[in-house]
């Protein structure tokens, strides 16, 4: 084997699956602009991924999720497709989403009471290619194979997919290619924290403004002492932990998440 | 003209090794020889227009000539209509046997003939023409066994031995005479039963029968060119009680794959009260398809036909008030602003309800809405003078009247924007008699 070793430039070039450790992986994968230019700027690809799932955690409902995703959103019902809300766990209200500029007839809402049917509704969705994008809501627990077959069945998806699960699967392995904490901020701030990508890690959460499109509610000022730091929580994290999580291939950043 | 004779064979029923009902094609126990080749018939509707009763008491005649091309030559339809004849529940063995010819009285000689039909119809056996059974005997005497040589005999002394009748047969068979047939007519509603061979359970079984009861239903479609929206199966079990199950697609179909996931969808979730015997399929109101129109550059067209596929499927297995499209009401109470609808199963649904924006105010102008909404508002403890949501909220915005039905059931309600102690921003109203609710979530 004389050979020279090859460039680590060319080597990339092999497959889209390859990147370098110190970038991201932005090659061959369609995505939509966030409209947050300093999460895009952290999104491999430069937003919102299609066609793999991206999952956000979420210790409850109501910490700003609609408003981080309406600018995707609003730009892929632009397009006249429909998005799906699969399972929301409390009802999606009209006049706000005509306030945040999301015609409601674009939204279609999926109910389903058992867990089963919700998987089951979930994989067909998936399978039907026919949403500009999808947002749905697993409850407890998920196990990390439907995880596993819900990624591949969304491969042939043209819109990206939204798994909201809860904060607390952050310890269990996954595997959609992008996961995002989602953590409330002093108004309108939210900090997204990204736990895993295809990319080096980011351990400082990005804070994102979320105004309400409603004027009557002004940023806090009175009491700066009260606003806690936005502190960015270091990884902390030994070799065995990372093997115990299971993350062979994309990289984890942080392990644990304190809100 | 080219007409194809299809002759069944007489019944050889062995229910022993199919368990839906019939290897000979007769699906209940009361139906006669003859409707079942009426049924044949209509199946046969699919492949052209002219369909008609044979000779034979067991033949049916398509006149197929026009729609050579539509089903990719005879060769291609031939196989086709074999294998339909086989999936139709007919035996392999002995199997119906097919032939053609120039008319419809050809066919039909050299179908009880069995030669290839490329064979010289001189040679065809007097046997296998009905109109002259009855002179066999004195033809045989005669020393005449085949066509041929009975046609080279003169014809004004074969027309006194035989009859006129018999000669105008044989001129019609020859294409010497016209041969006018009344082609069988699709009924107007679609009904047929399947019985099975002992009463069961067994999905595979029942959907088994209820494919085959598709299949002439989907035949008797395509014969229309129109597609359902609504087919009931009736199970049949007990005496005189049965059990429906009805599947509605979001457009006019008349795909067998399609309406049979469907089904089959719909099997899985229900629970039948008993075994069945009989299985009965109606379908009465149908519509016609409209052509696939093609867009010019793909896409959204497509996706649209694949998100009412997707809602079709989902409707089946969830219920069709579990697939639900959000609208704009016009009303200051909050919770009938905005209202969850059953998709209907049109796909076209209407957009007469929704609010429209001409003259409604730019939305950083309004009061803010949250973004969900609780089903019910939840009664919040008060703690500290404070109201208390998973800690103490702290209001945010506010007070925003709302007092409005003071016709019917009053409502006076002052909203809050609120703070929870995580920083989400939760929206809670005050009634007038100071307790506290939360109503919503700013997502």
């Amino acid at each position: 084997m004389s050979t020279a070793p090859r460039p680590i430039q060319e080597l990339v070039q092999l497959h889209p699956d390859l990147w370098q450790a110190s970038g991201q992986a932005d090659r061959g994968q369609a995505a939509v602009p966030s409209g947050h230019p300093a999460l895009d700027a952290q999104l491999p690809g430069g937003g919102w991924p299609s066609g793999s799932l991206t999952e956000l955690l979420v210790r409850a409902l109501g910490v700003g999720e609609l408003r981080l995703l309406a600018p995707a959103l609003r730009r892929l019902a632009h397009s006249g497709r429909q998005i799906l809300l699969l399972a929301p766990p409390q009802l999606p209200y009209g006049p706000a989403l005509a306030a945040l500029g999301l015609a409601p007839e674009q939204f279609l809402v999926v109910r389903a009471k058992q867990a089963a049917d919700r998987l089951w509704a979930l994989e067909q969705s998936l399978k039907s290619d026919s949403f500009g994008a999808l947002l749905a809501w697993l409850d407890e627990p998920t196990r990390p194979e439907h995880i596993r077959r819900f990624q591949l069945a969304a491969r042939h998806a043209k819109g990206p997919v939204f798994l909201f699960r809860p904060l607390a699967v952050q310890v269990q392995a996954s595997a959609a290619p992008l996961r995002l904490a989602l953590l409330p901020r002093q108004y309108p701030g939210l900090a997204v924290q990204l736990l895993k990508r295809r990319g080096p890690v980011q351990a400082d959460p990005i804070l994102v403004n979320l105004p309400l499109p409603s004027r009557a509610l002004r940023p806090l000022q009175e009491h700066p002492s009260q606003a806690p730091a936005l502190a960015p929580v270091r990884p902390s994290l030994s070799t065995a932990q990372i093997q115990g999580l299971g993350h062979a291939l994309d990289r984890l950043s942080v392990p644990s998440l304190r809100q | 003209m080219l007409w194809i004779a299809c002759q069944f064979p007489a019944c050889a029923n062995s229910p022993d090794r199919d368990p839906i009902a019939p290897r000979s094609v007769r699906l209940t126990a009361e139906e006669s020889f003859e409707s079942v080749r009426l049924r044949m018939g209509q199946w046969a509707l699919q492949f052209t227009p002219d369909v008609c009763l044979g000779q034979w008491p067991n033949s049916l005649l398509l006149e197929v000539s026009p729609s050579l091309k539509l089903w990719g030559g005879l060769q291609a339809l031939l196989t086709r209509l074999q294998a339909g004849w086989l999936s139709l529940g007919w035996p392999r063995e002995p199997g119906v046997q097919m032939a053609w010819g120039p008319t419809p009285r050809a066919a039909d000689w050299r179908v009880a003939w069995g030669a290839p039909s490329d064979a010289p119809l001189a040679d065809l056996p007097l046997r296998c023409i009905p109109e002259l059974h009855s002179h066999l005997g004195s033809l045989a005497r005669m020393g005449l066994a085949s066509l041929g040589p009975l046609l080279r005999l003169p014809r004004a002394g074969l027309t006194r031995r035989l009859g006129p009748l018999s000669l105008q047969a044989l001129d019609a068979g020859l294409g010497r005479r016209p041969d006018p047939r009344t082609p069988l007519q699709p009924p107007r509603v679609f009904e047929q039963a399947i019985e099975l061979a002992q009463p069961s359970h067994d999905r595979a079984l029942l959907t088994e029968g209820c494919r085959r009861l598709l299949q002439g239903c989907v035949a008797w479609l395509q014969a229309q060119q129109c597609g359902l929206r609504e087919a009931s199966f009736y199970f049949h079990h007990g005496h005189r009680e049965q059990h429906l199950v009805r599947i509605g697609l979001a457009d006019p179909s008349c795909q067998i794959s399609r309406i049979q996931s469907l089904l089959h969808q719909r099997l899985e979730q229900e629970r039948l009260p008993a075994a069945a015997h009989l299985i009965r399929l109606e379908v009465s109101v149908i519509e016609p398809l409209s052509l696939e129109t093609l867009d010019f550059f793909g896409g959204a067209h497509r996706g649209s036909d694949q998100l009412r596929l997707l809602c079709e499927r989902l409707q089946a297995r969830l219920g069709d008030h579990q697939v639900l499209r959000i609208h704009l009401h016009d009303s200051h109470q909050p919770e009938s602003a905005s209202q969850l609808t059953p998709l209907k199963s049109s796909g076209a649904d209407g957009h007469s309800s929704v609010l429209q924006a001409r003259d409604s105010p730019p939305p950083s102008a309004l009061p803010p809405r949250p973004l969900w909404l609780l089903e019910a508002p939840l009664a919040l403890p008060i703690r500290a003078n404070k109201p208390f949501y998973e800690g103490p909220l702290r209001l945010r915005a506010g007070p925003e009247r709302i007092e409005t039905d003071w016709w019917s059931s009053p409502l006076r309600r002052d909203y809050f924007v609120a703070e929870t102690q995580d920083q989400r921003l939760v929206w809670v109203f005050r009634n007038p008699s100071h307790e506290w609710f939360l109503h919503g979530l700013f997502g």
